[in-house]
């Protein structure tokens, strides 16, 4: 987790991440900023386990904390699901066995499912390029 | 020759960034297939490349000269697709 963190490193200062690492707790978090709307997101992701399964992903509100509710959540193009989660293979909280949308999927197959998308700065990276997507992002979901 | 002119750009990534040198002519997915290898990612992915000065994607037939970036500009590669 910590190799990742650092090889993203100048990614996030290109972008002006705000990166949180808690490596005790085996999560981190980035506050991203849409270049679209201005709107700010803070997007956590929960390690444990990871990598044999997939990091799990959680929006959290950047002004009151509120974990996982629809105006935590990012809106528009494909990979933000109203349930709320990010509804991609890289993400636990899609897979039904989590309350997620996709009983289809199998956990042990996310490395696979998307390699090029297999590192916590790649995860992180989708998220910044959906919410800068002048045609697809629609602001917050709620 | 003016086709013979190269360009270098910093190619940052989720997995690290790297300085590449590539002929101006060479069309955004050449540079971000050979990148992205380079890079770590798998061979035969399909790549973008967005240009952090401005937020534009780098569309995938057109040559890195033809975007008048400038000779040390940082791009920012990622794989392309779509949720589900």
């Amino acid at each position: 987790m910590q190799e990742e963190l650092e090889a993203m490193a100048p990614l996030a200062a290109s972008y002006g991440w705000d990166v949180v690492p808690d490596l005790e707790n085996l999560t981190v978090s980035a506050e991203m900023k849409s270049a679209v709307d201005g709107q700010i997101y803070v997007v956590e992701a929960r390690c444990d386990g990871y990598k044999a399964l997939p990091p799990f992903f959680e929006f959290i509100h950047p002004e009151d904390g509120e974990r996982g509710t629809h105006r935590c959540y990012p809106a528009g193009g494909t990979f933000f699901h109203s349930t709320p989660c990010i509804c991609v293979q890289w993400n636990r909280k899609a897979y039904q066995d989590v309350g997620g949308p996709h009983s289809d999927w199998k956990m042990a197959d996310w490395m696979t499912s998307r390699p090029g998308t297999t590192t916590l700065g790649d995860m992180f990276h989708l998220i910044q390029r959906e919410i800068n997507n002048t045609s697809q992002y629609r602001g917050r979901m709620g | 020759m003016k086709n013979d002119r190269r360009i270098t750009v910093i190619i940052q990534s989720g997995r690290g960034s790297q300085e590449f040198t590539f002929p101006q002519q060479t069309k955004a997915h050449d540079a971000a297939n050979e990148a992205a290898v380079a890079l770590g990612y798998p061979p035969g992915g399909a790549y973008v490349l967005v240009r952090l000065k401005t937020g534009e994607e780098l569309e995938a037939e057109r040559p890195l000269v033809s975007y008048h970036i400038e000779d040390g500009e940082t791009l920012a590669l990622s794989e392309t697709g779509s949720g589900v």
